[in-house]
């Protein structure tokens, strides 16, 4: 759809440049013609350049253009972008090389239509000339014969010759001899009505003066032609003939001027039109119809003997014919031309907009890696006004005339202080800074106070802005639009605006930005209150640990101390009562150990140690040290195979061998050694396990998802001491190390405790 | 001629029972010792400036050892051990610092600020008194 609007946008412009260069060209044709020496009069020139073919043409393709221009403003279609300078230079200056093209071809044209008809002037000049000479001479010899004769002929004999002349020269109409007083004294006619002709020209009183001055000149003429109504004009041959006895007499001969002309133009003449004048009478037009109107005059040569009046001869070109002969040329080239041209400003902003939309897509995929970097930032918790910032500058980039800014609800919940505002003055931030929530307090309050987005359309009259109006104005500010940000829990988390300068109008794309804006401060806002509410968490939690480690310890301790105490007079209880004493005592030193053993479990998070190269050798010989005295008591065997090197916590690690180590010397069969086996397997994942083997106790694997969970035991106190929390803190802290915990066992079948560690782990 | 005289004990301690249970253990092993109590760090460092009510230096004498319990109100163990070790007339008293806590943390810091001694407050009596007695390795006696 878009195309077809940028291919009507072409269409208009090559409207309109041919247009102008037509004009441009013409009026330079106009200025320039004086000067131009053609060998014609320049008359036919000009109106073979006005020529109104190209006026129609022009006219049809403007039309269709008129058409659409109009149906274009009617339906109030999508505005076109503005033509770019590229493809208007191009088109522009195609049409002009066409035009030039068309208007260089018509002067060559002309020049040849020019020259043709000059030199078929000259030709015909020459040869009419001839004609007509020859014609007098004939009379003239006559004339003289009758003169070497020296008398008049007589009758019979006049009959004779001037007869034989008639039949001999067609365009003869009569031969006769007048005397001194113009009366006829010998005739002889082609048609009977020559004689009327010939009386009709004696008749008439200039005529006759010419005759009598031909009888003084004493030289063979041609008279000026007259033409009798409804016939063909002709013209009168006069010779002086002078017999004895005869002063002043003359032999005329009438010529029909057309028929002489005729003969010697032919019918061969081309694309033109000829004709000769005598004054204003036509005496000879080679034009067949009576339709001068279609004919445009092309050259003139006067043409004439000098014993004759002055004759022109003209040349024409029929209208049809002027295309035949390379007008048509100049039109195909003109048209031909502002074609291309049109092909080339369509192809220009095709290209054009090939390039908008590559770029565009361009714009997009940055703006795509930029929300994503955004999105890394949030996650890996950079500090929220950076990203705020980071987020501000992004849409102001993508769209140059907004301004953002972000607010952030305070803990007071009452109001609102700056989150990021990069583009906004400092004093304007300061005025902004604890924006109370609540109705008619700016833009953001008001969207903050209704959780729905608040347009203000013009700043510098809105009540909304009271006693801010001076400081927008100074930073120019015209519109401002503010979104309220949500929590997932609809909790208000602060707002995003965007200010304008200008007149602010919400389109879908300013939606759109503004949409992704607002969810992705909301999402790092909340990233941020959830990521400190973790924290406050976590402090607290580690609070407790130390009020557990301290508080709760201080009583039991004085709980256990008194008990000694009164040990110390047992004597004075009885036997019920020494019992009661050693059971409280008891059940004291085992709360202690609950409590020693749930700060350990507490400290595997809290006290945590950035990971370091292990050689997992030199941990194991560290805590068999440790253990030497318990694998001394129990005899235990211990098998060890080289283990390899990991990044680890390391004295996590160490605990986590010490528990699984003394855990497999304690859950040992009664009556049998204990034999523990240590070593690393390859998994055909790539994966690697450390295995800790037993042949002890082992247990039910439907246990296998108690065990790992804190004081969870599988034996009475008596059998096995403790307080279930060892593989809880070896689960823990495998999990801290990506490790995977599991086992294998059954019950008196020993047990297998395998840690498996991700590939990258091992070397 | 001289002769050893068995020096004044200070002890910092807030919580009655323990005050109770090393006058205790102290009356067991030191019967010779006088031992006093104070409440916090800021009784401590009264007493040690015979700022009244421990104007009377007859009554109050200068110590021969201190020992102080980490947690208390108002001035812990930490502030008085740093107050007592900061003024050159009361530096050269021993401190053994007495704590719950067997946290890393606190035992670096503490020699760090000048203990003599970071000893655990034991579970039991008998511990105790084993502890007082160990206090026996400092001079726990002037010579006149």
């Amino acid at each position: 759809m878009k195309n077809r609007h940028l291919i009507f946008q072409a269409y208009l412009y090559t409207l309109a440049f041919t247009l102008v260069a037509v004009a441009v060209v013409s009026l330079f044709d106009l200025l320039v013609q004086p000067s131009t020496h053609l060998p014609t009069s320049g008359l036919g020139r000009q109106q073979l350049l006005s020529d109104g073919s190209l006026l129609a043409i022009l006219s049809l393709l403007l039309l269709p253009g008129l058409g659409a221009w109009l149906l274009q403003r009617q339906s109030g279609g999508p505005k076109l972008p503005p033509c770019d300078r590229r493809t208007l230079l191009a088109g522009a200056l195609g049409v002009l090389l066409s035009t030039l093209g068309w208007y260089l071809l018509n002067l060559q044209n002309i020049t040849l239509i020019s020259e043709q008809s000059q030199l078929l002037l000259n030709r015909i000049k020459d040869s009419a000339e001839d004609t007509l000479a020859a014609r007098l001479a004939l009379i003239r010899r006559m004339a003289e014969r009758w003169e070497n004769i020296g008398s008049l002929p007589s009758n019979s004999f006049w009959q004779l010759e001037a007869g034989s002349y008639l039949r001999d020269l067609p365009d003869l109409g009569l031969i006769a001899i007048v005397d001194a007083n113009l009366e006829v004294r010998r005739n002889e006619l082609r048609l009977p009505a020559a004689r009327l002709w010939l009386e009709e020209f004696l008749a008439d009183p200039q005529r006759r003066a010419w005759l009598h001055d031909v009888r003084s000149g004493r030289t063979t003429r041609l008279s000026p032609a007259l033409a009798r109504s409804g016939n063909p004009p002709q013209a009168l041959i006069a010779v002086p003939l002078s017999l004895p006895g005869a002063e002043g007499w003359l032999l005329v001969a009438s010529l029909a001027v057309n028929d002489t002309l005729h003969r010697v133009l032919g019918d061969h003449l081309g694309e033109f039109v000829f004709d000769v004048h005598e004054g204003d009478l036509l005496l000879y037009t080679s034009l067949d119809n009576d339709s001068p109107g279609d004919i445009i005059p092309i050259g003139l040569q006067p043409l004439g003997l000098p014993q004759t009046s002055a004759w022109t001869l003209r040349t024409h070109l029929d209208r049809h014919h002027i295309y035949a002969s390379g007008q048509y040329l100049a039109l195909l080239v003109l048209l031909c031309g502002l074609a291309l041209s049109f092909f080339l400003m369509v192809g220009l902003r095709l290209a054009w907009r090939a390039q908008q939309q590559a770029q565009r897509l361009q714009e997009q995929q940055q703006y795509d890696a930029a929300q994503r970097r955004i999105m890394g930032m949030i996650s890996t918790m950079q500090p929220l006004e950076q990203i705020l910032r980071e987020l501000c500058l992004l849409i102001e980039q993508r769209n140059p005339q907004v301004i953002c800014s972000v607010l952030l609800v305070d803990d007071s919940r009452q109001r609102l202080t700056i989150g990021a505002a990069p583009r906004l003055g400092e004093r304007y931030n300061q005025a902004v800074e604890g924006l109370r929530i609540g109705e008619g307090m700016g833009a953001c309050g008001s969207a903050a106070f209704l959780r729905q987005p608040v347009l203000v359309a013009d700043i510098a009259n809105d009540p909304r802005w009271q006693g801010m109006h001076q400081l927008a104005a100074e930073e120019g500010l015209h519109a401002c639009w503010s979104t309220p940000l949500l929590a997932g829990d609809g909790s208000l988390l602060g707002t995003f605006a965007i200010y304008q300068r200008g007149p602010l109008r919400v389109d879908n794309t300013l939606e759109e930005l503004v949409a992704t804006a607002s969810q992705l401060a909301a999402i790092a806002i909340e990233h941020r209150n959830i990521l400190a509410e973790l924290e406050r968490s976590n402090r607290e939690l580690q609070e407790f640990a130390f009020v557990a480690s301290h508080d709760l310890q201080e009583p039991l301790r004085k709980i256990q101390t008194f008990a000694e105490r009164l040990q110390t007079r047992a004597d004075t209880l009885d036997e019920q009562g020494r019992d009661y004493l050693t059971r409280m005592s008891s059940a004291a030193t085992r709360m202690q150990a609950l409590i020693r053993d749930l700060l350990a479990y507490s400290r595997v998070a809290t006290r945590r140690e950035p990971f370091i190269r292990l050689e997992l050798d030199r941990v194991l010989d560290e805590v068999l040290q440790d253990l030497e005295g318990t694998v001394e008591s129990s005899s235990a065997q211990i098998e060890r195979e080289p283990l390899p090197t990991i990044d680890g916590d390391p004295s996590q690690i160490r605990q986590l061998l010490q528990n699984l180590l003394s855990n497999a010397i304690k859950f040992h069969k009664p009556g049998q050694l204990p034999n523990i086996r240590i070593y690393a397997e390859n998994q055909p994942t790539g994966e690697w396990s450390l295995c800790v083997s037993d042949n002890g106790v082992g247990f039910d694997e439907k246990y296998l998802d108690r065990i790992f969970n804190p004081f969870q035991r599988l034996h009475s106190r008596q059998e096995y001491p403790g307080t279930g929390i060892g593989l809880a803190i070896v689960k823990k802290i495998a999990e801290r190390h990506f490790a995977r915990l599991s086992a294998s066992s059954q019950p008196g079948g020993g047990a297998l405790f395998r840690l498996t560690f991700p590939a990258s782990d091992k070397e | 001629m001289s002769r050893c005289l068995p020096v004044t004990i200070l002890i910092a301690e807030d919580d009655p029972d323990d005050r109770l249970l090393t006058r205790e253990a102290f009356s067991e092993s030191r019967p010779a010792n006088r031992v006093d109590f104070v409440h916090d760090g800021e009784e401590l460092l009264d007493y040690l400036n015979h700022r009244p009510p421990y104007d009377d230096s007859q009554r109050y004498p200068r110590p021969g050892l201190i020992l102080l319990d980490l947690n208390m109100p108002r001035m812990d163990g930490r502030e008085a051990l740093r107050a007592l070790k900061a003024e050159p007339r009361l530096r050269d008293i021993p401190v053994v610092m007495l704590s719950t806590s067997c946290d890393e943390e606190d035992i670096r810091r503490s020699y760090a600020d000048g203990v003599n001694s970071f000893i655990s407050k034991p579970a039991s009596f008998n511990g105790l008194l084993d502890v007082v007695r160990s206090l026996g390795d400092y001079c726990l006696e002037t010579i006149e």
